[in-house]
Formats: structure tokens, sequence, C-alpha cells
């Protein structure tokens, strides 16, 4: 959930070492910090943000150097919790992304042997069971601390006396780029392209020892060889131009992504069609906004194909779900969902075919899963998913169509990126004031809606901090009805089909509780107008296009009341934009 | 004074203006004599007492680096460094910094150069210049000269001051980095190496040497004219075998493995590659290269072309004045034109060849079906797929097909 | 040298195609007008490029977002006009400026006409003053400034392209520029007229199939998709990727055919069309001097000649365009003005046509839907069910 990045080469590593670490910020940016070392290790460390405060740290000597940009997960955001975190004697550094599960107990050993801690993390540990372990030999003293280690790693360690980085995983993304006379580690390639585009992707239980000239590779002390491989990808332009935020700019990039997305979905090799076609039943494992594109999936392939699907959050599969034989789609942006890794590798181990639905290449869920279809989204900079979650919509519903006998579907799909046209530039001013105004919103739909109403209230509560709740339209009553007031505005998706007369009806009774609804339908209704306190209209050539515009309105009411109440947008408080822990 | 043993070499470059040639190789890899153009350079650079050379690579690295390896095949030690954002020449000098020892030669990797001259600029005064007199100045950045100091420099222009123009090749001293960081990034967003070169001018200090072998590769017509000028000095060398009533003129070189076919006549001069089967009853004329690997079939005439490895050409094909990249098929019967009815300049794709007679610029992986007539000026795209008795002219971008 | 080109504007002589853009992106040539003026630009060597945008700007900035070259945008939150517009890139702004119009073709080689010293202002003579400020010039500087006069009659227009220095720029006070320029003249401050130069406007939606010709004959000629060996193309054509042409289509330069599109069999198309990304023309149809925007269907055995096709329009099979010169009211309720054009049909944004409908000298509203068989002329106001 944190980013490090490690530089050993030619060149001075500080600056090379901030610019990775601005790379990774979207893995957090609660803190960050940097050790650099010539004869002695320099640290600098922060709380807050790289891009904010970086550039001061940039002067520090030496051509090794460690970084991290954190995402708390033990100790509070401040100056002190920020890594790299040092031993007792100040000459071994390390950063870390991931949890030690069994840092309590280490910790608590630890000091009654005399050490003392100056942070609350659980990443101190490992500095002083690596100085425990140290006999002038760094590279021996980690590769004796590791099996002490309970939990996730990806660990990036510099000492004193020694010309080496040594690094380590289990269970947290660590790559390596391979220059000349230089070498870079980092917690995903995109910091690496900068440099190099020959890298090694570390397997879990690898130790990596790196100096200036030369990298060697443990794996249970024995050495390996693992491949170098060449990403043949940019680092596609991340300017924000004009816009003032890059969640805007990257809503206004979504009819480019639906349409980029089926193209490429449609392209996909038939193998993986036939794969779903012919099994009793699929599973999805996904988290937040994925978790709810795998509902619409669910919706699509069980409305389309007549196969009966089931969706788990990734968080919760380990714990309920019974040993499986049906193919499991895991869905996810960053593919390094922690969550969503971990039940993919348990659908693995039980034999399940496993099938990948991700954004980013080379990514580690696509190293875990048979098959992966890639969502043409590009990179997103914004915390909140606008475009990633369109191009997972696009992917399920190309699936489905291509699944499905009936051939409308597909050709629907080439229409909608001009629907999403249309839902950009729709007036939603009054529904802005209204929610800005207020404690707490309802999102309601039925049927394909209800994930789409479960999306919008995420969208609105991650980047307003306003309460925000997704119901199925029915559910309401069963509960939360006790909780609509004048002060609770209710933002129902009426949009045609079976589920619209349930809906109006449903409409009617949250006015008559004296709540204010902001109506979402089409264009030409009658009925809704006249009920609901304010009334979007949408113009969907057919119940598709309908999806993607709604969710379209939707994103664009959370931005436009974050706006307006001055909220930062693309990077809310206690947020990252992929969980790698669990 | 120390001699100058180092030398940077610019080949990070797409060559954008080398279109289909590139889409598989950076532009210092295309080949000229059957040797990428970035070796003959190596090669005239070591003649002149250059030992370490640092490539700055970018676009299709990896083809530099598993060519040219640690250049212990060619008796020189070899470093890369990467330039991953084409930012101008000073940046990707930058890149190379920390890696010279002492005064160096800078020069950019797409173009021909001999060892003499490559001596001479070694042993100016630091730093220093090269520059070389062309009918079309307009093309490139003028330098204009007093005596042999450098005075100013022009960026192109309709209007130039000068004939001779900056041929990209520098001298310069360690210094140099400290003035590029110095400068620091212009309103481009660039490091111009012109702004420290113009430092340097206002102090008097930038000589500039004339140089008469040089000659820049920037299109692909521009191949042809290189091949014109370097096989002059082929000297005959008939490694293959050539069969009974095979007819060679004059200096050929013919590859080990290759096997020339009775009825073959082969005009000098004039290179085969390795493993090659040319004829029986081929025609090869002057001027023409062709690499490893090719087959030239049954009445096959080519004239002044380049043909990359790989491709086959096998039966009644002409092919004249052309470029032609690796691993095409040619259908039987397609043929190039190469001369207008006009006679007229010939054009591809809006751009004057300056030649009367060129035919076309031909990628990689083209293939070719049965009697398919290329007109002349034609440009296809690598990876082209030509339907039989196609007629094709124009620019084709990479991946076209032209269907039945 | 900076340069600010000014793209807030909607342009509502243009409208219905200006619902989800102002005029500055209108695409003519396959490429938005703005693209031309920042070419243009590059191509004169001016790289600190300033873009104002205003109506609609999230289009303007996504747009701007894809180039190369990356450019500064400043947002104008009210449409005020173009001196206020200019005035919001003041802060950006520390030399010799040059100031376009974001929606006008200009060339490179009028840019360097500009000079780089003082204030300028870039003239042209026409016949037909009245939609334009009309400039005096005596030795080479502007002595008055009038704007859209009554009179007829050769005369100096002003282009809507300037220069000035910051002091100028950071001085500005009122709405709109002739009101800047009627002020420098009275205040002595001297404004170079630069002649000759080559601009082109598009005051009505018609006038952009004028342009489109212009521009196309820029038009580099590179095919790419799949094109059938028995198309017979002549002239300059391009041909975007992905896009797939079938057997027995004539194309006759210049015409140019964008991304992802398909073609015929059997369709004729040109000279001087330009046809947007992902649109389907079908069989036996003929398309002429023409623009044909992003996501547009056309039935088979359409002629579409003299037209322009706003995004997303749904064209069934037998639409008939008959070119026929007409006085069109344009403008709001009581400022409507009649205005006189040229043309066959223009068609907004997401229209739907059935099969076998008519079209002459229509201007066809957005969203607009139009059962079979109806004949159709003049203006039809956006969301229009003609049943």
């Amino acid at each position: 959930m944190c980013g490090i990045f490690g530089y050993i080469g030619r060149r001075k590593a500080a600056g090379i070492v901030i610019g990775g670490l601005k790379r990774l910020e979207y893995r957090g940016y609660d803190s960050f910090g940097i050790a650099t070392k010539n004869d002695t290790l320099h640290i600098s460390k922060k709380s807050g943000r790289i891009s904010d405060g970086g550039s001061g740290t940039a002067g520090l000597p030496g051509t090794i150097g460690i970084g991290h940009t954190r995402w708390a997960t033990h100790g509070i955001p401040n100056d002190l919790n920020a890594h790299p975190h040092l031993d007792c004697t100040g000459k071994i550094a390390v950063v870390h992304n991931g949890i030690i599960e069994n840092y309590a107990e280490l910790r608590r050993n630890l000091t009654a042997r005399g050490h003392t801690f100056s942070s609350d993390t659980d990443t101190e540990v490992i500095a002083h069971l690596v100085e425990e372990q140290y006999a002038g030999d760094l590279a021996a003293a980690v590769r004796a601390a590791l099996p002490l280690l309970e939990g996730s790693y990806a660990i990036l360690v510099a000492a004193e006396g020694d010309d080496r980085i040594v690094a380590a995983r289990m269970a947290s993304p660590l790559v390596i780029g391979v220059g000349d006379r230089e070498f870079f580690c980092a917690s995903d390639v995109t910091p690496l392209i900068d440099h190099t585009r020959r890298v090694i992707y570390l397997e879990d239980g690898d130790c990596a020892v790196l100096s200036p000239s030369e990298y060697t590779i443990t794996h249970d002390d024995r050495t390996v060889l693992r491949p170098v491989e060449e990403v043949d990808w940019d680092i596609q332009d991340a300017r924000k131009g004009g816009f003032a935020h890059y969640m805007e700019k990257e809503i206004f990039e979504q009819p480019q992504v639906f349409y980029n997305t089926v193209q490429s979905v449609r392209e996909a090799p038939d193998t993986l069609t036939h794969l779903l076609m012919s099994r009793t039943g699929i599973l999805i494992v996904a988290c937040g906004s994925s978790y709810h594109a795998g509902l619409l999936c669910k919706y699509l392939i069980e409305t389309y194909c007549g196969i009966p699907v089931r969706v788990e959050m990734g968080s919760e599969f380990k714990y309920y779900t019974p040993p499986l034989h049906d193919p499991v789609i895991g869905i996810t942006q960053s593919g390094e969902t922690a969550d969503t890794l971990t039940a993919l590798k348990m659908a693995k181990a039980w034999g399940c075919p496993t099938i990948a639905i991700t954004n980013v290449v080379g990514s580690s869920v696509t190293r875990i899963a048979d098959a992966t279809i890639y969502t043409r989204a590009g990179p997103e900079i914004s915390v909140a998913a606008t475009k990633s979650f369109m191009a997972q919509l696009a992917a399920v519903l190309q699936i489905a169509g291509s699944l499905s006998d009936d051939c409308t579907l597909e050709e629907e799909l080439d229409r909608v990126n001009i629907m999403i046209e249309d839902a950009l530039t729709i007036p939603i001013d009054d529904a802005v004031v209204l929610c800005t105004q207020a404690q707490s919103i309802f999102f309601i739909g039925r049927g394909l809606y209800y994930p789409v109403a479960l999306e919008g209230a995420l969208k609105m509560k991650e980047i307003s901090y306003i309460h925000a709740e997704g119901y199925a339209a029915g559910e309401l009553k069963h509960g939360p009805f006790a909780l609509l007031s004048p002060d609770t505005p209710v933002v129902a998706l009426a949009m045609p089909g079976k589920t619209y007369p349930v809906m109006i009806s449903n409409i009617k009774e949250i006015k008559a509780r004296g709540a204010p609804v902001i109506g979402i339908g089409t264009v030409g209704d009658r009925e809704l107008p006249e009920i609901a306190d304010i009334f979007i209209p949408l113009s969907p050539l057919h119940e598709v296009a309908g999806i993607a515009m709604v969710s379209v309105i939707l994103q664009r009411l959370a931005y436009h009341v974050a706006d307006a109440l001055g909220c930062d947008i693309d990077k809310p408080r206690n947020l990252a934009k992929s969980v790698t822990v669990e | 004074m120390e001699p100058v043993t180092e030398c940077i070499l610019l080949a990070a470059g797409e060559g954008k203006r080398m279109r289909s040639l590139t889409t598989n190789r950076p532009k210092v890899m295309i080949p000229l004599v059957n040797r990428p153009m970035l070796e003959h350079l190596i090669s005239a650079a070591k003649e002149a007492g250059i030992r370490r050379f640092i490539l700055v690579v970018g676009y299709g690295e990896q083809a530099v680096r598993e060519y040219f390896g640690d250049g212990s095949a060619l008796g020189v030690e070899i470093d890369y460094v990467v330039q991953r954002h084409q930012l101008g020449t000073a940046d990707a000098l930058r890149s190379a910094e920390g890696l010279v020892s002492g005064n160096f030669l800078m020069m950019n990797g797409d173009m021909i150069l001999g060892s003499d001259e490559i001596r001479a600029l070694c042993e100016m005064q630091v730093p220093a210049l090269a520059v070389s007199e062309t009918e079309h100045p307009e093309d490139y950045g003028v330098v204009v000269l007093d005596g042999d100091r450098v005075v100013n420099l022009e960026e192109k222009s309709k209007d130039p001051k000068s004939r001779m123009i900056n041929a990209g090749a520098y001298l310069f001293t360690p210094e140099i980095f400290e003035r590029i960081e110095a400068i620091g990034l212009s309103r481009r967003g660039e490091y111009e190496l012109t702004d420290a070169l113009m430092d340097y001018i206002n102090e008097g200090m930038l000589s500039a040497l004339t140089l008469h072998t040089w000659m820049d590769v920037g299109y692909p017509w521009d191949i042809l004219a290189a091949h014109e000028l370097l096989l002059t000095d082929l000297e005959r060398d008939i490694a293959g075998t050539v069969e009974e009533g095979a007819v060679i003129k004059g200096a050929v070189v013919i590859g080990e493995g290759t096997t020339i076919r009775s009825g073959s006549y082969i005009e000098g001069p004039c290179i085969i590659g390795k493993d090659c089967v040319v004829g029986p009853h081929a025609y090869i004329r002057p001027k023409t290269a062709i690499g490893d690997s090719c087959h030239i079939g049954h009445a096959v005439e080519i004239k002044n072309s380049v043909i990359l490895h790989g491709t086959k050409i096998p039966h009644f094909n002409y092919i004249g004045d052309s470029v032609i990249g690796s691993g095409c098929n040619f259908g039987a019967g397609t043929k190039i034109a190469n001369l207008r009815h006009d006679y007229g300049i010939v054009q591809v794709g809006g751009i004057m060849t300056g030649r009367k007679k060129f035919g076309a610029v031909i990628g990689d992986d083209v293939l070719f079906g049965i009697n398919c007539s290329v007109n002349t000026g034609s440009s296809i795209g690598s990876g082209c797929r030509i339907a039989p008795h196609s007629f094709v002219e124009g620019v084709y971008d990479d991946e076209t097909i032209v269907s039945r | 040298m900076q340069a600010v080109i000014l793209a807030g504007g909607e342009g509502w002589r243009l409208r219905p195609l200006t619902k989800n853009r102002p005029k500055a992106l209108i695409p003519v040539g396959n490429h938005p007008l703005i693209d031309y003026c920042i070419e243009a630009l590059l191509k004169a060597g001016i790289r600190d490029i300033i873009v104002v945008a205003g109506y609609r700007r999230e289009q303007v900035i996504r747009h701007l977002n894809t180039l190369d070259h990356e450019v500064r945008v400043v947002v104008q939150e009210k449409q005020l006009g173009s001196a206020h517009a200019l005035a919001c890139a003041a802060p950006l702004i520390h030399e010799t400026t040059l100031v376009l119009s974001g929606d006008n073709y200009v060339d490179a080689a009028s840019i360097d006409k500009m000079g780089t010293e003082g204030n300028a202002i870039m003239v042209s003579g026409s016949l037909s003053p009245s939609h334009y400020g009309v400039v005096r010039v005596q030795d080479g500087i502007v002595t008055d400034f009038f704007e859209k006069p009554d009179e007829k009659g050769p005369c100096l227009v002003s282009s809507g392209l300037y220069l000035f220095t910051p002091e100028v720029i950071s001085s500005i006070r009122e709405a709109d520029l002739p009101d800047l320029l009627i002020r420098m003249i009275a205040d002595g401050i001297p404004v170079r007229a630069v002649r000759d130069g080559e601009w082109y406007d598009a005051i009505h939606a018609w006038d952009l199939l004028g342009q489109n010709r212009h521009l196309l004959q820029m038009n580099e000629s590179v095919r790419s998709g799949t094109i059938s060996r028995l198309v017979t193309i002549s002239g300059r054509v391009s041909i975007g990727s992905g896009t797939t042409i079938g057997p027995g289509c004539c194309i006759t330069g210049p015409v140019r055919i964008g991304d992802g599109i398909t073609i015929g069999p059997n369709v004729v198309i040109g000279p001087d069309v330009s046809i947007g990304n992902r649109v389907t023309i079908e069989p036996f149809s003929v398309l002429e001097n023409s623009i044909i925007m992003d996501d547009v269907r056309i039935g088979s055995h359409s002629r579409v000649v003299d037209s322009i096709i706003g995004e997303g329009a749904g064209i069934a099979d037998h639409l008939s365009t008959i070119t026929t010169e007409g006085v069109f009211p344009l403008g709001e309720n009581e400022a409507k003005l009649l205005h006189r054009g040229t043309f066959g049909a223009i068609i907004g944004e997401r229209v739907s046509l059935e099969s076998s409908v008519v079209l002459k000298g229509c201007i066809l509203g957005n969203n607009c839907r139009v059962q079979s068989g109806r004949r159709l002329e003049g203006v039809i106001p956006d969301g229009s069910q003609v049943i």
C-alpha cells in the first residue's frame, strides 16, 4: 500500500529516488522519506506529500539511495513514523511496503533484548532484526532475518560500510530495473520506465543483492535466475492540462476509454469465451469500485447468457468460500489489490481456471491468473476510480456480449461512447447545490442500477466526505427509511425498463417522508419530473448506454460537490489508489 | 596534450523520416553495405584512435545492445546510456555525464564520416565543431564562420546566411557538462546545446573544422546515395559458390554460403551477403547491396537498390533504385517502376527525392501477391499485405492491407 | 515570443454544430480548427502557447491534452468578450505576444509577417466587410478602426491576428479587442498594419465547407487499414488505421478519411470530403464536398453533397440532399437575423433520419428525429420530431 524505490549506480541517488517516489505517490501520500549513502547514511523524512516537499531532500549526497512514500498501516502518519527506519546503531536503514503480522511479538522480544524503538511502525522491527544478525555481511544478515517475519513485505535495506542494496519480497510487489552500471528497485514498473526497459519481476521469497555492477537473486538460500523482461510500453502522458483535477480529466476521457476497451476485449482470443461458456457457473472477486463492476457483470451475464454468477468481495472470499471448480474472475484496476490477489491464488490452488481483468500491464495479477483481459483506461492518477470503472464496465459488457447468442448487445456497445459524450455535458447544477448542503445522501436503484447506485455513493463519500449510502431501492424501507428527512437527499435512478414502475412507487414513498429526490430518468418521462424535486433527463439509445450515462452523471455529481466543498479531490484523506495490504 | 580516445555517439533517435525502415530498428541500425550505419562510424573512429565509445541509446535500444555488445568484437570498449525522452542533443549529452575522463568527441550516429577527418577533429583546439558545405543550407542549422572561428549559429531558416552547416560532430572538454547544467532548461523544456555553444562563441573560443567526406543519411533515398559513395572503394571478394555460366564483372563481394547460379550476370560494384541464392538467370546491376539470406531468383533484374536480409525476390521481378526492408516476399511478376513518364524528379509523400530515377521504399515483412505493380515514389509500410494484381502507389502506413 | 489562442467563444452562427463544443473545436479536414493554429505557431517557432477556454472548456482542455505539444490553458469563467479573454491570460505573459482566434485559419508565413516587436494587427482586403472590423491605415500604421459598418465596397478588415506588448495586455480594461484597438489609437500607441497574410474565417456553418476545401489542399496522402485493390483512388486521399474500404469504391481527392471506418462496397467519395472516426457508409452512397463528423452512419443509396453531418447522426437509406441558395434566420428570438447561404444540409448531433428523407437547404437541429419520406427545408430547431 506504500511505495518504495531504490537506486544504486554511478549517479547521485537522491534526485532519482525522489523522482521515482513521485511516480509511486498514488500508492500512499501520508509521509515520505529517503536514505542515501556515501560514507555514511543520510536520512530525510517528512509527513505530507512528496510532490509538496520532495525537492528539499534532493541535495543529499551518495550514489546509493532508498525511499518510501507511505500509506499508514501501523502508527499515525507523522515524521517519526515515516520510513526509512533505522536500527539502534543508526547504520542500517530499511524501507518496507506490507504488514508484518507478528510485529508485536517481535517488538516485545527485541525490546527485552535491549533494543530501543523510535517509531510505532511494524517496519522498525526489521531494522533491529537485521542489526542482530549483522556480522559484516548485510546480505547474510537480511537473509537470516527474513524467516523471522510473518506477513507481507517488500523491503529495501541499505547499511553503512556496505556498498549494496538488499531487496526482498513476500506477497508485496517488487520489481528490479536493470540499467547501465546501475540498478533500480520499485513497487511497480511505472517509475522504472523513466530509466530502463529491462526489468526483473521478483517472486515471493526472493532476496536480491544489488551492487552497481551486478546483482544476484537467491531463493531459499539458493541462487536463482529470474528472466530479464523487456517492458514495451511507454508512460502515457499523465498531464492534467487545464483541468482543475485529474479526476475531472479522467471523467472526460471516458468516451474514448469505453470505445478502446470494447474494441480490445473484442479482439481477445476466443479461448477465453469458450472457457467461460462451457461452465456451469462463474465466480467474480473484486474490491471497491471493481466490486461494483463485478456486480454489473453478474447481472449482465446472468441476464444475457443464463450462466449463474457469484460475486464476492476479495477481503471476504477467503473466510467463507468452499473449494470451487468454476472459473474465477478477479477484477482489479491496479492488478496489485492484495485481497483480490489472495483470492485468485486460493482459487488457483483449488484448480479453478483464473482470469484477471486489470488495467496495468505486467502487474502481479497478470502473473497469477491463467488469462488476462486488459482494460484500456490508461494511467489513472486520481484516487477515486472513474475511467477505470468505465473501462471495467466496457470489458464486462463486451464479455457478456460475446458470451451471449444475441448479437444486438455487441452492436449497441459501438454507440455507447457517443452516449457518454452526452452525459458529460448534461447540466446538473441544481443537484450539486442540493447535495452540497446535505449531511447524508442515499443513492437508490434496482436491477442493473443497484450496482450503479452503490458506485455513485462510493464516489460521493470518498471524495466529498459526505456520508452516502447506495441501496437497492426496495431495501430502503427495511430500515434506512428511519433516516430520511428533508436534509437527506435521495438520488433515484429511474431509467426505463421493467424496474421503472416500482422505482416510481419507491420514489413516491420517499417523497412522502419529506426527503428531496434527485431523479435521473429519460427525456420524455412525464411522471418522474412531477414527483422528483430535481429531474436530470438522459437520452440513452438502449439499456447498456443508460448504465454508462448514469455512472457518468453520478461521478460528475460527486466531483462537483467535492469541488464546491473545497475537498482535495485527487488525493482524498486516508485513501490510497491501490490497496496492497489485506 | 593527451590524445582523444573517448567518443559519445548519439543513437537514440527513431528517425521518423526513414519511416517504414525504422519500424523494427533504430535509424542507426539501418545497414549500409550490409553493416549498420553506426558500425561504419565506430570503425572509422577506431581507426582515428578512439578506444572507448558511449552510445546514447533510446528507441530500439535492444537492437543496438545486441549487435554491438561490449564492443570487443570490434576491438573497442562500448558503454551504453539511455536517453528516454528525446529532449535534444544537450540532454543526450547530459545523460553521459561522468562517463568520460578527458576531452572527448561527440557525434550524431546517423552520418558517414571518414577516419582521417575524425582524427583531424580530435586534433583541433578544444572546443571545436565540424562543419560542411552544402547546396541546401536551408535544411540544416547554419554556421557562420570567420576564418576557422565560429561567429554565429542559426536555426534552420529559409534564408540562410551561409552555406556552411553544422555537421553534428564536436570536440568537447568535460567542462561542457557544467555549462549545460548552468544554462538549465530552456522555455521549450529542453537543454539546448546551442545555448552552451553560444557561450563559447561569445568568448571567441569555438573553432571549426570543415569536412569533405561528410554525408548525413536522413531520408531513404540518402541510403542509395550513401551506397553510391561507399561502394566506390569496394574490392572484389568472392567467398561463395559461383556456378559455371554465371558472369561476375568488376568489384563484386559475395558472402560465404551464397550460391550464384548459372546464367546470372552481376555487374560491380555490388555486394551480396551470406547464405543467399541468386539466379539462375538473375541480372544484378551496379551499386546494389543485398543482405544475408536473400533469394534473388530466375529472371529477376535488380538495379541500384538496397535489399535487407531475408527478403525473397524469386521470380520475374524488376527492382530499380529502391530500398527494400527485411523479410519481404515478392510474388512472381511483381515489379517496381522507377521513372516517371515526364522524367520529373520523383517525390515520396510530397518530399522531393532529388532523383529522376527512384523506385520505392518498402518496409520489413511486406508480402506482395503475384503481378503487383508498385509505382515510382511509393512508400510501403512494414507488415503490409498486398493482394495479387494490385496497383500500388503513394504512401501506405505500417500494417495496411490491400485486399482483394 | 508567446502566443495566446482565444478559444472561448461559442460561435452561435454555427449552431447547431456548437452544441457540445466551441467553434474552435469544430473539425474541418478532420482536425479541430484550433489544431491548425497550434501547428502554424509551432511551424513559426513559437512554442509558449496559452489557450483561453470558456464555452465548453472541458472539451477544449480534453482535446488539447491529446496533442503532442503541451500548451497551457487559462479558463475564462464568463464569456465577456475577446479582450477580457486575453486579459485572463495576462498573468502568464511576459513578452510580446501574438494573439490569434482559435477558430480562424492562419498560416505560419502570416505569423512570421507579424514580426516580433511592438503592436500590430493583420489586415486584408474585403468586399463585404459587414461581419468584420474595418481598419484605416496610413503609412503602415492604423489610424482608425470601426466595427461592422453599414457601408459596402472594398476596404481593409481586421483578420483577428494581433501582436501586443505585455504592457498593452496588462492594461486591458475593455471587454472586446476592437475597443482596445480604438483606445490604443486614441492614446497614440502605434499599431502596425500587416497585410497579405493567409487567413480564413468561417462565419456561418456553411462556410465550413469552403474552409474544409481549402484545408484539404494540404492533405497528406497516407493510406492505412484494409483497402480493396478494386478501389479507385486518385488525388490526395488519406485513410486512417482500422478503416475498411470495400471493392468498387471510387475516391477522388482531396479526401481525408479517419480511423475505424467502414465504407462500401461501391461508394463514391469526393472531392473535398472529410470523414471523422468510426463512421459507417453503406453501399451505393455518394458523398461530395461535405464534412462527416465522428460516429455517423449513412445508409445505402444516399446522396450527401455540400453538407455537414454532426457527430453520432444515424441516417437510414436513401437520404438526398439538394443544394440550394436560401435565406436562414439565425440567432436567438428577437435578435434573429437573416443570413444567406448555399448548401445541401447541415445536420446536428445525434440526429436520426429514417429512410428516404430529402433535405433541401435544410439546417436540422441536434437530436431531431425525422420519419421516413419527409422533405424538409429551412431551419428545424433542436429536438424536433418530424412525423
